[in-house]
């Protein structure tokens, strides 16, 4: 990454590293030349000496014997030669000498470049998170950037772009592993355990990513870089270990996710990264879990969460633990202003990171299967036992199809001693996942029931078909958003019907079901698929990748060097002042440069 | 300046013979030298611990002490140093050649806790 223009930085250092040796070589010890030692920018042993014009050949040679070098080469600029110093000379001093020497009008360190850190592949310049040049990326507002508000990486991509050292487990919806930029890049388990992870949502070895949600997570941890393909990742190589714990809907339980915490620890993983929580109450079992990775030296990043609200008033877990070996993260949007959506704490959430219109991997192709109950203005749904009608109705200003029973709903109700269906058979093959989504005004009083049922055969899902919901219950007089995971439906012929059934019992006026918005989304896994989301989901990846690359930098860091090095090396953002602990945004460079302060000190007096 | 300097050493000259000669007051404990090792426990950066790096010891009214990394796996972690009778506050810090910005300026962490030393 280094530059003309850094290049010059560095011969003014070199000058400052001469009064710091002088200043040494006067007072031992009194300013400790901490900075002179740094040789890594030029080739240790060789100069590039420049005579003055007076001075033929002969008296080249001659200067360059006195000092018991060698000459390398006679360049092809006028009057510079190539020198090779004595064993053990420093270029430090070699540069003291000829610069007394008369016949020399200048000599410098015979400086290193380095091509210029940033990978090829061809959806980079997207990735403002990584560079921020004020390019337009995505729709989430606003999508215009400030150049600058970034990560700060591309500096530490010229120290460390190999993290393989380091296993971070994706504890999430799963990892599309056979995707082409994140094949290369995931946890192979070794002899012992030959997968890429595990699946706890079905209990298999298969941990593929049936949402979407999970390989995004690890392309923004480590998308392989400068593979001339898609993206990159905060590392170009990195080890990913698939860890399924929340179903095709970004569903998980409790007992899913922590035992994924435990599978991961078990296996080797360094680094955790959550892209999840809730807004419930404190979970003995998931905190327990979080313990027993700090207690194995693994660090745990979570995010804050997306309801705009505080943390430290309404609690929100995993973010809320208290464990040392966790980082919560907000997200930041592209001006670093704090996201719209991002949750934030005071005292429970720790740093920002970049969080809206991140382009990173995805598990496939989407699809969306939509249905408006009719055709012409009748229902086209197949029916028995009554009740059920097409029928249109206001909301908010805008006309939309309902399925209804009664067809006068939210007036009148439906009969008593009802068994009402209306089911549809729909063609999913070829899809991996499929999730069914509507939304519904219900008012169904105790003693009687809607039930939502799928078949796998086609035909009359309430004959032999599989509940997804049923029971009564009431939305309060609002429509209401439901959705059911139907991938277990994938088939050539997949019934899903709604049936209301009562009881002899006269229901109340305004009884009955009103659906609308009736949709499948599907997906369907490939290699190619890459989508820009938003959401402190993906905020938490990008910290979770620098915690990979401090370790696999740093191989003898522990959770504490970790943590230490990414919440004191930040950049501090106003936004986020009195927003987070530290009031910072993570910064690569900053973090991959911090040292952290030294512990144990003690004295023996003699 | 120069004249007030001298000055000040013969008045400092004149108290010590005073104090040197006096009878019948108690006399101040008596100025020794001890040896003392200060040890710490090892930074885990790679940078502190391979070619640029190493740590700073600070002690009270005392030069700095550069220790800094030679071979091996780690930098020292310890050094040790002679003072005399008196208290002492001691601080290590830990360096690195790679700065902030991806150079070779270096950084410096913060001090470790202060330790205070007692030397009899």
């Amino acid at each position: 990454m280094k530059t003309l223009i850094q290049s010059k930085f560095i011969a003014a250092l070199v000058g400052a590293a001469l009064m710091l040796y002088a200043q040494v070589s006067a007072a031992p010890f009194a300013q400790p030349n901490w900075a002179a030692a740094a040789t890594s920018q030029y080739v240790p042993g060789e100069v590039l000496v420049k005579f003055k014009p007076a001075a033929v050949a002969l008296v080249r040679t001659a200067s360059v014997a006195a000092l018991g070098h060698t000459i390398l080469a006679h360049l092809e600029q006028p009057g510079w030669t190539h020198v090779k110093l004595a064993a053990g000379q420093s270029v430090t001093e070699a540069l003291v000498a000829y610069q007394n020497d008369p016949n020399v009008e200048y000599a410098q360190p015979n400086y290193i470049y380095h091509t210029a850190a940033v990978p090829s592949d061809p959806q980079y310049a997207q990735l403002w998170a990584f560079k921020n040049t004020g390019q337009t990326v995505g729709t989430f507002p606003p999508n215009i950037g400030t150049a600058g508000d970034d990560m700060n990486i591309e500096r530490a991509w010229d120290h460390i772009t190999d993290c393989s050292s380091v296993v971070v487990a994706v504890v999430d919806s799963g990892v599309n592993y056979t995707q082409e930029d994140l094949a290369a890049n995931m946890w192979n388990g070794g002899s012992s355990f030959p997968n890429h992870g595990k699946d706890f949502v079905d209990n298999d070895l298969d941990p593929m990513d049936l949402n979407g949600h999970g390989t995004h997570v690890a392309g923004i941890i480590g998308a392989a870089g400068n593979n001339a393909k898609g993206t990159t990742g905060v590392c170009w190589m990195a080890s990913i270990m698939a860890v399924r714990v929340l179903n095709a809907m970004g569903s998980g339980t409790t007992a899913n996710i922590t035992q994924g915490i435990n599978f991961a620890v078990t296996y080797g993983a360094k680094v955790i990264n959550m892209s999840l929580g809730s807004g419930g109450a404190f979970d003995q079992i998931f905190s327990d879990a979080i313990t027993t990775a700090r207690n194995s030296d693994v660090v745990v990043v979570v995010s804050a969460g997306n309801s705009t609200s505080d943390n430290d008033v309404t609690a929100h877990y995993p973010c809320n633990f208290t464990q040392l070996n966790l980082v919560c993260v907000a997200a930041l949007d592209q001006n670093y202003a704090l996201a719209s959506f991002s949750n934030w704490g005071a005292t429970s959430v720790d740093v920002g990171a970049p969080g809206t219109n991140i382009l990173s991997t995805w598990a496939g192709a989407e699809g969306t299967i939509a249905d408006n109950f009719n055709t012409t203005g009748v229902l086209n749904w197949t029916t028995s036992g009554g009740g059920w009608t097409y029928g249109q109705r206001t909301v908010s200003g805008t006309l939309f199809d309902f399925l209804l029973d009664p067809g006068t709903f939210p007036s009148g109700a439906y009969v008593n001693n009802a068994d009402n269906r209306v089911y549809k058979t729909f063609n999913l093959s070829g899809f991996n996942a499929a999730t069914l989504n509507f939304r519904m005004q219900l008012a169904i009083p105790l003693g009687d029931s809607l039930n939502l049922n799928y078949r796998n055969s086609g035909g009359d899902p309430f004959a032999g078909g599989i509940q997804l919901n049923g029971g009564s219950g009431s939305t309060g007089g609002f429509i209401a958003p439901f959705s059911f995971d139907l991938s277990p439906c994938i088939s050539v012929a997949c019934s899903v019907g709604f049936q209301l059934v009562s009881d002899a019992t006269s229901a109340p006026a305004g009884s009955g079901a009103g659906i609308l918005r009736f949709s499948i989304d599907t997906l369907t896994i490939n290699t190619s698929s890459y989508n820009t989301i938003s959401g402190t989901s993906m905020a938490t990846p990008e910290v979770a990748g620098l915690a990979m690359m401090l370790r696999a930098y740093n191989p003898q860091y522990t959770y504490a060097d970790t943590v230490g090095a990414i919440k004191n090396g930040g950049r501090s953002v106003a936004a986020l002042a009195g927003k987070t602990t530290t009031g910072k945004a993570v910064d690569v460079m900053s973090s991959l440069a911090y040292i952290n302060p030294p512990t144990g000190l003690m004295a023996t007096v003699q | 300046m120069k004249i007030r300097l001298a000055a000040v050493v013969l008045i400092a000259l004149a108290l010590a013979g005073c104090g040197g000669g006096g009878g019948g007051g108690s006399s101040p404990p008596p100025v020794t030298n001890h040896t003392v090792t200060l040890a710490w426990a090892p930074n885990h950066e790679k940078g502190v611990n391979s070619a640029g790096g190493g740590y700073q010891v600070a002690i009270s009214g005392q030069p700095t002490i550069n220790v800094p990394y030679v071979s091996g796996l780690t930098a020292p972690t310890s050094t040790v140093t002679t003072l005399s009778t008196g208290t002492y506050t001691v601080t290590v810090r830990a360096y690195a050649a790679l700065d902030a910005q991806g150079g070779s300026a270096g950084s410096l962490s913060a001090p470790s806790q202060s330790l205070i030393v007692n030397v009899p």
